[in-house]
């Protein structure tokens, strides 16, 4: 464990110091000032107009990290070879893994957590402050959302060059968005080859829309505690898997 | 009682695996010599180090280190290793580089052992400047310290002494000698045949993946002028069996 944390806090150290993550920081807090301009030409739906801009806002925000900045992260440490260093040292390669991603969640966490408190500033100045709960959980769902492309990012990155790895995790995230429904279009059709192809899709492919709630946050609405607890579960067992994969190639591979 | 055994090694990367970067190689190392692995570049020297401390794996034959496999946390804590031109976390100050280093080891008294280790570089005084900052006789330094941190029983060199100019060398050299004195297995890649001389107790020369001979450096010489005339000589003989392209003017 003791390892991991130093991991984990070596990525941190390193992910914040990184220009174009606080360039992203900096681009979210924008948007999420400017929203109160936008919010203020329409009539009554300014603070759904807001909350609307401004969670999308994070959620890009935090997904940008995942999938640019952890696509980025094997593949540095490969490149500069600042694993030779590391990996001849006792130390299981599978700490290295859970430990690097445990440090680019922390830096997930802490973007999010200034931009949402810009967020939450605002709306209180506002004085909307019904809004603050249905938006903290929202953000735990994009959280956990950008979690798994944090992992998917790092397994790309460890087998694969940054732009590959990105391009892949891209996909890995529209597929994910649209599985679900595409797998509900493909139930209705008469090729068992597409149905079948489609189901296989969906149960292979994470199922990102789980964690879009986003929607209903902007009409006050909050998921029951069995959905989220579901969906927490979901995203356990789904990085848990993705955490073994990335182990066992990580583990094989030639430096 | 020999540290590291070597045995029927050979090393193919997936890409391309009719070519051997090593053939065949055993060789087994006394505990508490210094081995010197010597040959030109592209010999194999890098490939066979990073089996050497679990960096690659070999594709046939194996390796025992203190009759354990290289990867096993249990004998890397007893292992240092020290790439050749060491890339760090340039944010980081020496000092930094090494707490995080002494982490990965469990050392306990930390703060303790970076200083020793740090005064046994000679690199006490940049201890808190940012790595980036380093000339390159720094950062060999640097690489030998994170290396050397956790007082290792067997320590793998690659290339520690190249880029270097006379001082640094000699600087290096001087820990290396110091190291040897208390006992500790090296195994040292160069291509500086006359540090070998001064270092080694065992040489093996390798070349385009084959191990050509192994002795000890008087013993190799004998019959030639120096050590290196004498690793020119066996390669260049070697290649011309093989047929290869001789080097003009050799």
């Amino acid at each position: 464990m003791k390892h991991i944390i130093t991991i984990a806090k070596n990525t941190l150290r390193e992910t914040i110091r990184d220009r174009v993550l606080l360039s992203a920081l900096f681009s979210s807090i924008v948007v999420i000032l400017v929203t109160l301009f936008i919010g203020s030409i329409s009539l009554d739906q300014s603070t759904r107009i807001i909350v609307n801009f401004s969670i999308t806002a994070i959620y890009a925000l935090q997904i940008f990290v995942a999938i640019f900045i952890g696509s980025m992260l094997i593949y540095k440490e490969i490149e500069r070879k600042t694993f030779y260093l590391i990996l001849p040292k006792p130390i299981h390669r599978g700490a290295i893994i859970i430990g690097k991603c445990l440090g680019l969640t922390a830096t997930t966490i802490l973007v999010t957590f200034f931009s949402t408190v810009v967020l939450l500033l605002v709306l209180f100045i506002k004085g909307e402050t019904s809004y603050i709960g249905p938006i903290l959980v929202s953000v735990f769902y994009s959280t956990l959302e950008s979690i798994l492309l944090i992992l998917i990012s790092l397994f790309f990155s460890s087998v694969t060059s940054p732009i590959m790895a990105s391009v892949a995790t891209i996909a890995f995230f529209f597929i994910g968005h649209a599985s679900s429904i595409m797998q509900r279009i493909f139930m209705t059709t008469e090729s068992v080859i597409l149905r079948e192809g489609m189901r296989v899709v969906y149960y292979t492919f994470p199922n990102l829309e789980k964690f879009n709630i986003r929607n209903e946050v902007v009409y006050g609405a909050l998921p029951s505690l069995t959905i989220t607890l579901t969906t927490i579960a979901y995203a356990l067992v789904y990085a848990v898997f993705l955490l073994f994969i990335t182990n066992a190639v990580f583990k094989k591979k030639d430096f | 009682m020999y540290s590291i055994e070597i045995k029927n090694v050979s090393k193919s990367y997936p890409k391309d695996p009719e070519i051997q970067i090593v053939k065949n190689i055993s060789l087994s190392i006394k505990h508490g010599s210094v081995f010197g692995f010597i040959g030109p570049n592209g010999a194999g020297k890098t490939s066979t180090i990073k089996m050497l401390v679990g960096l690659s794996h070999p594709t046939e034959g194996s390796i025992k280190i203190d009759n354990k496999s290289p990867d096993d946390p249990v004998l890397q804590k007893k292992l240092g290793f020290m790439p050749e031109s060491p890339a760090f976390y340039q944010y980081l100050t020496g000092y930094e580089f090494l707490e995080f280093v002494a982490s990965l080891f469990d050392i306990k008294d930390t703060d303790e052992r970076i200083e020793k280790t740090l005064k046994e570089v000679d690199l006490l005084h940049a201890k808190d400047k940012r790595i980036r900052t380093y000339s390159k006789g720094m950062l060999q330094r640097l690489g030998l310290a994170q290396a050397i941190i956790n007082n290792p029983d067997i320590l793998f060199l690659d290339e520690p002494l190249d880029g270097l100019d006379p001082l640094g060398r000699a600087e290096i050299k001087k820990i290396i000698l110091n190291l040897k004195s208390k006992g500790t297995t090296i195994f040292i890649n160069t291509h500086i045949l006359g540090d070998v001389e001064e270092i080694c107790d065992t040489v093996s020369i390798i070349d385009k993946g084959e191990i050509l001979v192994t002795g000890s450096p008087s013993v190799l010489s004998q019959g030639y002028k120096d050590l290196e005339d004498a690793f020119v000589t066996m390669i260049q003989n070697r290649r011309k069996e093989r047929g290869d392209i001789l080097i003009e003017g050799h």
